[in-house]
């Protein structure tokens, strides 16, 4: 087997400025070339939905002047950052992955933009998404089915399908996804990277498409987890024009690196029963995982969730709803424009009742009882993060997108949790299957604890092997200056 | 079986379901087929507790431990 692969960092991204190996501007026409290429390939990568040139290119030169005066902004200037095409970026459409809205650019940057924006991130374009967020293949008939960088002929796991592609393919290092029913911690394991659903309130939503309003987050997708991290800092916060992040205690420090304080007494707990619903193989490398924390001080403890059967149907009651709730004014002049999949499960959800949706709604709340109940006897609670490894696109499938499921079932039996409850839960990758596709891990804690979910990520992380996906780009390499 | 009627519902390509869906008649049919698939039948089915009220997200402006 190959040697140990290091994908490219943020910090790599700066410490190449700070030493003047290379610039944001260089690096700005590396990655404009890596996504022309990716785009060409046959099939596409499908990886941004929209991408300007000129934009990144200004984004860069504006950087590289900072560093030459020696004011860099932060950890993310000129670092390439995308971001999921339902968030607002100036002067690019929002298309939310349909082909019909978007079709004005947008006049403002949503909140967690402006903060990137104001951090110097390289805002490289929109990324590719399912239509409308509603859905985990990451095939979209409008825009290309976005490609597995381990397997091109594989998912990539959605909604947040370019960016968790993208951040695998080493395009960049980070990218800002939204998670609904698990879209960014789905395309992040199934690509071979990190991905945090933060607590629900925790990052503003203002400027991301409303879509499913009780369970949306937006949150980082990033090559590992000091990326995801590093972003967390920037886009977390405070907002006034989002009421449900007012009053949030402060992040805490997702102590990396020195101060790291280690595993040693925490409470890691895990369902066998519920991880019987991942293949023999992604349970076998979850549950070692969960042991290395185990020889690391922790201590693992078997959970006992009641009512696991119920997550599905609340969840799809509660984002069906919502989904077509969200899409009443467009679905009147615009269901033919959407694709079979997405316009099956939105006439299917406008059939739900109000009823249906408030029961659901009281279920939930049993749900999240469930769970404060875990929670007063763990401190992490650890599941795959998926049942499945990536499936393969079906024939047909880029053409109409995919209703199965199995695969629907595979690629969720772990995610709905942390939506329904606003738990935060970070994955990263543990292993690889026998066909060499990446296999995640899940780790959800208490509201407000991304510190510490980062923190047990990261003491996991470092006795990971990772390997290289079969497409990627090294942005940063093709830019040094020789 | 379940399964191989989501992909193919009533033996139809998914853009042919699709516009089925429009018309109420077969509407109805893959709403009822789609919704014990989905679980929602079997959850109109249970019992709730008489004490849970709708979920509200309670930690918003709490402090964590």
């Amino acid at each position: 087997m190959s040697a140990t692969f290091h994908p490219l960092r943020a910090a790599d991204y700066r410490a190449a400025y700070l030493e003047g190996r290379t610039t944001p501007s260089a690096v700005a026409e590396s990655l404009l070339k890596a996504s022309r290429a990716a785009k060409s390939r046959n099939p596409s990568m499908s990886l941004f939905i929209t991408q300007y040139g000129a934009e990144v290119r200004a984004l860069a030169a504006a950087s590289t002047e900072r560093y030459a005066q020696g004011g860099s902004l932060g950890p993310l200037d000129g670092v390439p950052v995308s971001v999921k095409d339902e968030i607002d970026q100036e002067g690019y459409p929002t298309t939310v992955g349909t082909s019909f809205l978007g079709k004005a650019p947008a006049l403002c940057d949503a909140e967690v933009v402006a903060r990137l924006r104001a951090s110097g991130a390289l805002l490289c374009g929109k990324a590719n998404m399912q239509e409308i967020g509603l859905g985990v293949t990451g095939i979209n008939p409008h825009h290309g089915a976005a490609r597995n960088p381990y397997d091109a002929r594989r998912m990539t796991g959605g909604s947040s399908s370019g960016s968790g592609a993208m951040v695998g393919a080493g395009l960049c290092p980070l990218s800002i996804g939204a998670d609904g029913g698990g879209s960014i911690r789905i395309p992040a394991a199934l690509c071979g990277v990190v991905g945090l659903k933060p607590t629900f309130g925790r990052v503003s939503e203002h400027g991301a498409a409303p879509l499913c309003w009780s369970l949306a987050h937006l949150g980082p997708i990033g090559a590992t987890v000091q990326d995801v991290a590093t972003a967390l800092e920037v886009i977390a916060g405070p907002d006034a024009a989002d009421p449900n992040t007012l009053g949030q205690p402060e992040l805490g420090k997702p102590a990396l690196g020195a101060e790291r304080r280690g595993v040693e007494g925490l409470r890691i707990g895990w369902s066998d029963t519920w991880a019987s619903k991942a293949e023999p193989e992604l349970r076998t490398l979850c549950f070692a995982a969960v042991e290395t924390l185990v020889q690391a001080g922790a201590r693992r403890v078997e959970v006992d969730l009641q009512d696991l059967d119920l997550m599905a149907p609340v969840q799809y009651v509660t984002i069906g709803v919502e989904m077509a709730a969200s899409q009443h004014e467009w679905r009147r002049d615009h269901m033919r424009d959407y694709a079979a999949d997405t316009r099956l499960l939105l006439e299917m959800a406008s059939r739900v009742s109000g009823v249906d949706y408030v029961r659901a709604q009281r279920f939930r709340t049993l749900i999240s009882q469930r769970f404060a109940g875990v929670f007063e006897e763990v401190d992490v609670l650890a599941t795959p993060m998926t049942a499945i490894t990536a499936p393969m696109i079906p024939k047909g499938a880029e053409k109409s997108g995919l209703s199965d499921d199995a695969v629907l079932e595979g690629i969720t039996a772990f995610s709905f949790a942390a939506n329904l409850t606003g738990l935060p839960a970070l994955t990263l990758p543990v292993g690889y299957d026998v066909s060499g596709l990446p296999v995640g891990l899940q780790l959800m804690g208490k509201h407000w604890q991304e510190a510490l979910l980062l923190e047990v990520g990261a003491v996991l992380e470092a006795g990971i092997k990772r390997r290289a996906p079969a497409i990627h780009f090294d942005v940063l390499g093709a830019a040094l200056i020789s | 079986m379940a399964r191989e009627s989501t992909r193919r519902i009533l033996g139809l390509p998914l853009k042919a379901a699709a516009r089925l869906m429009e018309t109420p008649g077969p509407r109805a049919l893959l709403v009822r087929v789609a919704e014990g698939q989905f679980g929602i039948a079997a959850l109109r089915d249970r019992d709730v507790p008489t004490d849970l009220a709708p979920y509200v997200p309670h930690h918003l402006g709490k402090e964590g431990e």
